[in-house]
This record gives structure tokens, C-alpha cells and sequence, in this order.
């Protein structure tokens, strides 16, 4: 038997994978004073089945659509014991909160409960078997889209901007550190904080399992996942894209990218210096 | 709305006080069992920055009186250990080789 860890060691996610990493990292900020909620994802498997469970803290496995609604109600019974040190932690995939999950994360969002949301992104339904979700970037071969997804990936971000979070960041396993902080930044908010969390996954995306990494850290170098935080009205960007002539090295450590024309690619890094232009206008402005 | 409040804790302050949810065991699977390729840590050219531990996914990296020690019984063998490594000090080794040598 082991040492109680907050998230226990013998764990059955696949080899190399981002999840359970970011799991750790969280609770290693939070602390064992946290109650979390997973809704049905790969993320469950933290959660367990039967009478095991991967968690060393409280923890609750919702349904798929409502992780946001039954974190208010936890964060709200908190509030009225007056258990103000307790912290609350919905962790859910893209699925969950991009597709099913979204109104009820809007919902809680503007209610403003006290909770942290963190998104873990791994752009399809992958604890089903990788079909394509509304995060799913252009070009992606899925179960679903075998040929190829023809749609742009929805970025919830932007769409985010006019909630009124307390805090709202992106971050990536690529630079842990970075995401540490952020976690510890939003444990002392006073009302819903939303982590968006790049997650590569190696049987979706179709890579060996050691470079889980080193792919995250390919995206944040060339643009095609940007990091920033929304605190107080302003933007802040942690880092900025070195070359944006570097995604097609990002796309192609991917077999998932294998049915990929010039076309697409060309689109893709369209599309992503669009988007940081937009967030660099967008950071010299008040907000609210 | 206060009172009601005040009236449904003092119900459940009457219920028998909870120690958890219905999860009675903690996930105790001997994952390095899926292993095919180990790491092994050169320790001799290892500097002990834990970057491998701060990336390993399940957290079976520790720093042990002065050295990192990876705990075999959980290590999956991913290898995000062997290409983080700044120094290139973790070798990623076949388990048949492994078991000729006998360790």
C-alpha cells in the first residue's frame, strides 16, 4: 500500500499522459483542503469506479453536463458552513466544457460561485475512442472525421472574455511552472476562475509517448497555442510565439495531421497569427 | 431564509458525521507491469535539477538522499523522463535487457 498522495500512483491512464500531470501539479498548489469534481472522461479514471479511487481528497463524479452546476452547489454549502478555506475544483476535458458542459459553465460563470475550473484540452473525445469535438483543430484526422476535420476549432477563450471570471488563464503542460503559478494565482480568487490546459494526448494524436512534452512546448513556440491571463480587466501574454513558421513541424510529429494538404496548413497558420494579433489588440485594451 | 438555513444544519449536525464518499480503497494498480523499455539514470552525470520528476506524469521520481530514485513498481515507461532530461543522464533501456543483467 502506498503513502497517501493526493493523487495516487497506480494509476491506469495510458502511457505518457498530460491528465495525470496536470492533476498532480493542481493539487500539489491546492493543497489536501480541496473538494474536485470530474464528469465522465478520461479524467474519471482519477475519480475510479467501484469502491477505488485515485483521489487523496473529496471527490464527486457528476454527469457530463452539469460539472459546473454541481461545483456551485458545493462551493455554495461551503460558503454557508462557512468553510471559506476549502477550495473547489471541477476538472473536465474539452467534451466537457467546449460541447455538453457549456451552458452550465456560462450558467455558474455568472452567478459567480467560488471554483476553479480547470479544462484540460486534448481536442477530441478521447476516452471513447477520438471522435471529433468542437476543439478539434482544422485538418485532424478523427474517428469521425476520417478524412479530415473541415471545420475551425471553436476558441473558448475569446468567447469567454465577456464573463465576468475573477480570473481567466491559458496554460500548457509544455511549461508546468507557468501553470503552477496560475493555479496558485486562482486558489486566492474570490470567484470563478477558468484554466484552459493544453493536454497532447499520444493515442489520439498518434505519436510515441515519450514526446508528449516536447509537443507541447513545439505548440507554444510556434504560435499554435498562445499563453495569457485575464486578471482585473487586462490581458497579460506570459509568452510571446518565436516562429510561426515552426507549425508545420508541430503538425507533421502528428499522425493525426498525416492527411494534410498545403492548403489546410496554409490555413492553419493563418489562423494563427490571426489569433495573435487579435489577443495582441485586444491586450492594450480595458476589459471587463 | 436564514432560519432555514440554521434549522437544516442543525439536522445535519445530528446525522453520523461522514468520513468520505463511497470509495473505500485507494487505486493501487502495479502499472510497471505495462513497461516494455525502462529508464535508468546515469548517476554519475545526473546534476539533481528534478526536472525529470517535475514532468514524470505519475509522480514516481523522488529525490532521495541526494540522488533521484525512480520507483520501478509504478514507472509506466513513457520515457518523458529521458527526452526532458537537460544532460541526457536517463538512458531508456529494453526490460529483456534488463533482465538478463539480472537488476
Amino acid at each position: 500500500m502506498p503513502e497517501l498522495d493526493l493523487v495516487s500512483k497506480g494509476m491506469t491512464t495510458c502511457q505518457g499522459c498530460a491528465m495525470e500531470l496536470i492533476a498532480r501539479a493542481a493539487l500539489e498548489v491546492l493543497g489536501p483542503k480541496t473538494i474536485t469534481m470530474t464528469p465522465p472522461s478520461c479524467s474519471a479514471i482519477i475519480t475510479g469506479n467501484g469502491d477505488e479511487t485515485g483521489w487523496g481528497i473529496p471527490c464527486v463524479q457528476t454527469v457530463l453536463m452539469s460539472l459546473p452546476a454541481f461545483a456551485s452547489g458545493v462551493s455554495e454549502a461551503l460558503k454557508i458552513q462557512g468553510k471559506n478555506d476549502v477550495k473547489v475544483m471541477g476538472y473536465a476535458g474539452d467534451g466537457g466544457t467546449f460541447d455538453i458542459g457549456f451552458q452550465a459553465l456560462s450558467g455558474a460563470i455568472e452567478r459567480g460561485h467560488k471554483a476553479i475550473y480547470i479544462c484540460c484540452n486534448n481536442e477530441a473525445y478521447m476516452n471513447t475512442g477520438g471522435q471529433r469535438s468542437s476543439a478539434t483543430t482544422i485538418g485532424a484526422t478523427t474517428k469521425t472525421t476520417p478524412t479530415g476535420k473541415k471545420e475551425v476549432s471553436k476558441n473558448i477563450d475569446f468567447m469567454l472574455l465577456h464573463t465576468p471570471l475573477a480570473y481567466q488563464a491559458t496554460a500548457s503542460v509544455g511549461d508546468i511552472r507557468d501553470f503552477k503559478r496560475k493555479v496558485a494565482k486562482a486558489a486566492e480568487k474570490d470567484g470563478p476562475c477558468f484554466i484552459h490546459v493544453m493536454s497532447p494526448c499520444p493515442s489520439g494524436w498518434k505519436y510515441p509517448t515519450d514526446q508528449t512534452i516536447a509537443i507541447a512546448k513545439k505548440a507554444i513556440r510556434s504560435g499554435m497555442w498562445l499563453l495569457w491571463e485575464r486578471e482585473n480587466g487586462k490581458i497579460t501574454i506570459n509568452r510571446k510565439p518565436a516562429d510561426f513558421d515552426a507549425i508545420p513541424e508541430y503538425l507533421h510529429s502528428q499522425k493525426r495531421f498525416s492527411r494534410l494538404d498545403d492548403e489546410t496548413t496554409e490555413k492553419i497558420i493563418a489562423e494563427a497569427r490571426t489569433r495573435y494579433q487579435t489577443l495582441l489588440k485586444l491586450s492594450e485594451l480595458e476589459l471587463n | 431564509m436564514q432560519k432555514l438555513v440554521q434549522q437544516r444544519l442543525k439536522k445535519l449536525e445530528a446525522m453520523p458525521k461522514l468520513i468520505g464518499p463511497v470509495s473505500v480503497k485507494v487505486s493501487d494498480v502495479p502499472t510497471g507491469t505495462w513497461r516494455y523499455r525502462r529508464p535508468v539514470i546515469r548517476h554519475g552525470d545526473c546534476v539533481k535539477c528534478g526536472i525529470c520528476a517535475e514532468y514524470c506524469p505519475c509522480g514516481v521520481i523522488e529525490k532521495t538522499e541526494g540522488k533521484m530514485v525512480i520507483d520501478y513498481t509504478y514507472c509506466k515507461g513513457c520515457g518523458i523522463c529521458t527526452t526532458e532530461c537537460p544532460k541526457k543522464a536517463i538512458d531508456f533501456v529494453l526490460e529483456s535487457e534488463c533482465n538478463k543483467e539480472g537488476d
